[in-house]
């Protein structure tokens, strides 16, 4: 047997390339309405498409039911690494940047929904291409969901299978993956329109709403605006805001909800524990904004609520500039740079499942501290947790945060100071987008030396494929029989 | 069943109390010596000795094999606040330090061999008081040994057992506890006595070579200079360092050292870690200080080893101001700061077999991801380790950089920049001594106010009895039946 199945790895390459291609032809029609250049998407597109059936050509006869692991972890991160590559052209043809590497960044920034930019000044670009840095973000958001919920689980990574479906009904599941693919594009396409519906009754133009919807709703977090979302009025905030909060749920809840399986929902210790350290952690920041800022219950209301969430969930919008905020939420707000929302919606970083159950596991300790001889069992979601997976969850965090001190040191080592660097490195690997010192929200990434943008790009793609899918590729092990 | 016995806990005080007032007593001579005034330590063992019988009366009854679980932690915990505030007495009563808070961040960092210090100026503070200063550490080194590898194995907590005596070996000496202390207090004493001796045979006097010895084998750090160890020959840091990295080795390798069973030395994994660690962050440290300050070989390789060993080992000694060091070598001795020498020795921080543990997990999930079906262990000096001690190991590890967090928040809050924030509580977490920014080799902690030196204070005791074993007491378990 052959270590790879290189034939199929490229087939897989060649399908994601044409639903990049179809992407970018959904570029031409905005491009007409606004009466710009079409000339960069049809060019990028061509491009795609000969790669694409190039890869089609190699890869000849092929069965795709015949991936093995190895296959599955390499044509994800593939995939993800390709899509990026390609997808960054648009930009460097239409001008508006005329290097490559900031195109690049641009273009994994917007796929793995990071939302980290390196325009200054987004206001003077095409709309035609806001609308694909935006479109990348949707694109981003539906890959991961199907990704984890669906590809994932069938690789039986112990980690995932847990927070995903229940294996119970993935059981009955695992012959139609299909037609679950299908509902939750419906779910994702629902809240899509819901969302721009609710904004285009406000003051936003249709497509504002649109590049904002999927912005929200893929937890990304790139504008239209320079302002971000500080440009628009209140009533646009509190829908984003709302939608944010609704991103962040895992789309299993949402499938359980149209199935109108209640009690499902209400065993989800995760969304419990998610909508709790929404509510914890945006009460903080309102009563330091008050008691510190001096605000108004109103104004600290609607800027600290709204940051946490958008900082929660991974998003990235602002509506303020939080460094200007009193240092105790400053902060806050760097605590909540490790959080995520819930395991398997859009938002990425460490993300509620693996918090809670590190505070189980905390808790545990204790118990068996005072009593010995006790049996302990961890329970999620009311299932007890075997062992392993609980090793493996607990590995995956210190991993994640060892991987984040030696990448910050990575970066430091390029001339930034402690907090620019850590927090960009943290604001990659968690897919945020803006982060502290010279990269607050108010900033951008354009100052970074080419080596930083490249190694920021490779860490929100580490950090958006759950950090194990991508870090597997450079351990020796996996290259070997 | 009682919860706890407080007749117990109380006799165990007096005990303590009777030990710290003897050794109290050992100072008197010294101040007799260089005749200076013996009357802070008169009052002192006075104070000890009264409060020593007051706490007999209640637990002179008491039945010590009644002890359970919860006594012990109450005990271990009381204990080293008890000395810690008694043991301050010497410095008020002498003058020696400005406040109480201060006299007792002073004792407090002797007892945990930390180290670090609020003296400005040492080299004018009478000789019987430096005694007094390294005499902390000392016997806060014996007290940490027979704690860690006596006290804490009987406990049963899986997180500990691992490391200390081997369970075979345990189960033979347990009956005879004390001649166990006995031989570890012999290869402590012979520590001692040997580099006393080689410090005495170079330029320092006999009342130096003593207190940088209790400094070293106790892994303190508190020296009666100023410089610190700067202050004196390349011999005597030679001496210095070597001892230091002595004391980082586990009494476990020693006591089957001294009978001669030498499979067990190979079997331990920790120890050939730590040498590894060492060698690698030692040479790392010297190519920097070659190629980036230009140093000649033999003080780069000095400076380099002796900083790394310190460290590493918890120990704080400087021979150098590492914040002239280049960046890249002030990183790597920041992230040395959470390393820690070998279960089993006096010194502090995670410790080389908390993170020897962690690396194998996360390499054998590795192994899981590319080959599901293998079963894999993870194997401990030739023991395979359950999943459950992986476990309480790596929630120890995001225990202690969560409570790393929160110490540093405190202190930002209280004013302090980043960098000294974050090393000062990484240090006193450890039980290092100094930190960087402010609190640098050169300087000292005198300069924090009041919360942030008491918040100091109790990391010191928190990381010195890893942490579970302080935090425990104020779970709501420990106070239930």
């Amino acid at each position: 047997m052959k270590l790879f199945n290189i034939p199929a790895i490229l087939r897989i390459q060649s399908n994601i390339l044409i639903i990049e291609t179809i992407l970018l032809l959904l570029c031409l029609p905005v491009g007409f309405i606004y009466r710009e250049p079409t000339m960069p998407f049809v060019l990028s597109a061509i491009i795609t498409i000969v790669i694409s059936a190039v890869l089609y050509i190699l890869s000849g006869h092929t069965d795709l039911r015949e991936l093995s692991h190895r296959d599955g972890y390499l044509s994800v991160s593939l995939s993800w690494i390709i899509f990026s590559l390609l997808g960054a052209f648009p930009f460097v043809f239409s001008g508006a940047t005329d290097n490559y590497i900031d195109a690049l960044f641009e273009t994994a920034s917007g796929v793995t929904t990071t939302g980290a930019s390196i325009f200054s000044n987004v206001e003077q670009l095409p709309k035609s291409i806001l609308f694909w840095r935006s479109l990348t973000h949707w694109i981003g958001g539906l890959g991961i969901i199907v990704l984890v919920i669906i590809i994932l689980p069938s690789f039986r990574i112990t980690n995932y299978s847990i927070f995903s479906m229940e294996s119970s009904l993935k059981e009955k599941f695992h012959p139609k993956t299909k037609s679950i693919g299908y509902r939750l594009l419906y779910i994702y396409l629902g809240l899509t329109i819901a969302e721009i519906i609710l904004l285009a009754a406000g003051e936003m133009d249709l497509f504002d709403s649109i590049c904002h919807t999927f912005g929200t709703v893929a937890t990304g977090g790139f504008s239209t605006r320079n302002a971000s979302i500080g440009a628009f009025s209140e009533y646009s905030q509190v829908v984003i805001m709302v939608f944010m909060l609704l991103a962040g749920i895992s789309f299993v809840v949402y499938y359980y909800l149209i199935k109108f399986n209640f009690k499902k929902v209400k065993n989800n210790e995760e969304l419990w524990f998610y909508l709790a350290v929404c509510m914890v952690a945006g009460a903080l920041a309102v009563s330091i904004l008050i008691a510190k800022g001096g605000f108004s219950f109103k104004s600290a209301l609607m800027e600290g609520l709204f940051q946490v969430i958008s900082i929660i969930t991974t998003t990235g919008y602002s509506t303020a500039d939080y460094l200007k905020w009193p240092l105790p939420g400053v902060v806050l707000i760097f605590l909540l740079f490790f959080t995520g929302a819930c395991t398997g919606s859009t938002t990425g970083n460490i993300k509620m499942a693996r918090h809670l159950l590190v505070l189980k596991n905390v808790r545990e300790i204790f118990k068996k501290l005072i009593h010995p001889h006790a049996v302990i069992q961890i329970k999620l979601n009311e299932r007890i947790l075997d062992w392993n997976v609980n090793v493996s969850i607990l590995s995956f965090v210190i991993l994640y945060l060892f991987t984040f001190l030696v990448s910050s040191i990575i970066v430091a080592l390029n001339g930034f100071d402690i907090l620019t660097s850590v927090s960009a490195v943290a604001s990659s690997m968690g897919n945020i987008g803006p982060g502290f010192g010279s990269i607050g929200p108010a900033f951008n990434y354009s100052h970074f030396p080419e080596f930083c943008k490249i190694f920021l790009s490779f860490l929100m793609i580490a950090g958006r494929l759950e950090l194990l899918t991508v870090l597997l590729i450079f351990v020796p092990e996996f290259w070997k029989k | 069943m009682k919860l706890i016995h407080p007749a117990i806990i109380s006799k165990f005080l007096s005990v303590i109390l009777l030990v710290e007032a003897i050794s109290v007593t050992a100072c008197i001579p010294v101040a007799l010596f260089y005749n200076e005034s013996i009357y802070p330590f008169i009052i002192t063992v006075l104070t000890e000795l009264a409060l020593s019988f007051i706490f007999y009366l209640p637990g002179r009854k008491a039945n010590l094999f009644l002890a359970n679980i919860r006594d012990y932690y109450l005990f271990v915990s009381l204990g080293w606040l008890i000395i810690s505030v008694t043991g301050s007495a010497p410095y008020i009563i002498s003058s020696s330090t400005e406040s109480l808070i201060d006299a007792m961040f002073e004792t407090t960092s002797g007892f945990t061999t930390t180290g670090a210090s609020i003296l400005t100026d040492v080299e004018t503070l009478p000789r019987s008081i430096l005694f007094w200063r390294s005499l902390t550490h000392w016997i806060g080194g014996f007290g940490i040994i027979a704690m860690v590898i006596i006290i804490f194995p009987t406990l049963r907590s899986s997180g500990y057992r691992m490391f200390s005596l081997e369970s075979s070996l345990k189960e033979k000496i347990q009956p005879k506890t004390s001649s166990t202390i006995l031989r570890l207090l012999f290869i402590y004493l012979g520590l001692t006595f040997a580099e006393v001796l080689l410090l005495w045979g170079g330029e320092m006097d006999l009342f130096e070579s003593l207190c940088h010895a209790f400094g070293t084998v106790a892994t303190g750090g508190f020296s009666t200079r100023n410089a610190g160890l700067a202050y004196y020959s390349a011999y005597s840091q030679y001496v210095v360092m070597i001892f230091m990295f002595l004391s980082g080795i586990s009494q476990v390798v020693y006591y089957y050292l001294v009978k001669l069973n030498f499979k067990k030395v190979k079997r331990n994994d920790e120890l050939f870690f730590y040498l590894a660690v060492i060698i690698i962050s030692g040479t790392i440290a010297t190519s920097i200080l070659i190629s980036f300050s230009g140093k000649t070989f033999e003080t780069a390789f000095r400076e380099g080893f002796f900083q790394a060993v310190s460290i590493i080992t918890c120990t704080g000694f400087a021979n150098a101001d590492y914040l002239l060091w280049p960046a890249p070598g002030m990183m790597l001795l920041f992230l040395l700061m959470f390393a820690g020498g070998c279960t089993g020795s006096t010194s502090g921080g995670i410790k080389m077999a908390r993170h020897l543990i962690v690396l194998k997990n996360i390499k054998n999930i590795f192994i899981k991801l590319t080959h599901p079906e293998s079963v894999t262990t993870v194997k401990f000096n030739g023991n395979s380790l359950t999943e459950k001690s992986s476990n309480s190991v790596m929630t120890f590890i995001l225990v202690y950089l969560f409570i790393f967090f929160l110490g540093t928040i405190i202190l930002v809050i209280n004013g302090s920049d980043l960098l000294t924030s974050a090393s000062s509580t990484a240090t006193c977490m450890a039980g290092i001594g100094p930190g960087m920014s402010t609190v640098g080799p050169m300087s000292n902690y005198e300069h924090l106010n009041a919360i942030s030196k008491i918040t100091l204070s109790i990391l010191m005791i928190l990381g010195r009895l890893e942490i579970f074993t302080f935090i425990v007491i104020f779970s709501r378990s420990f106070w239930k039946e």
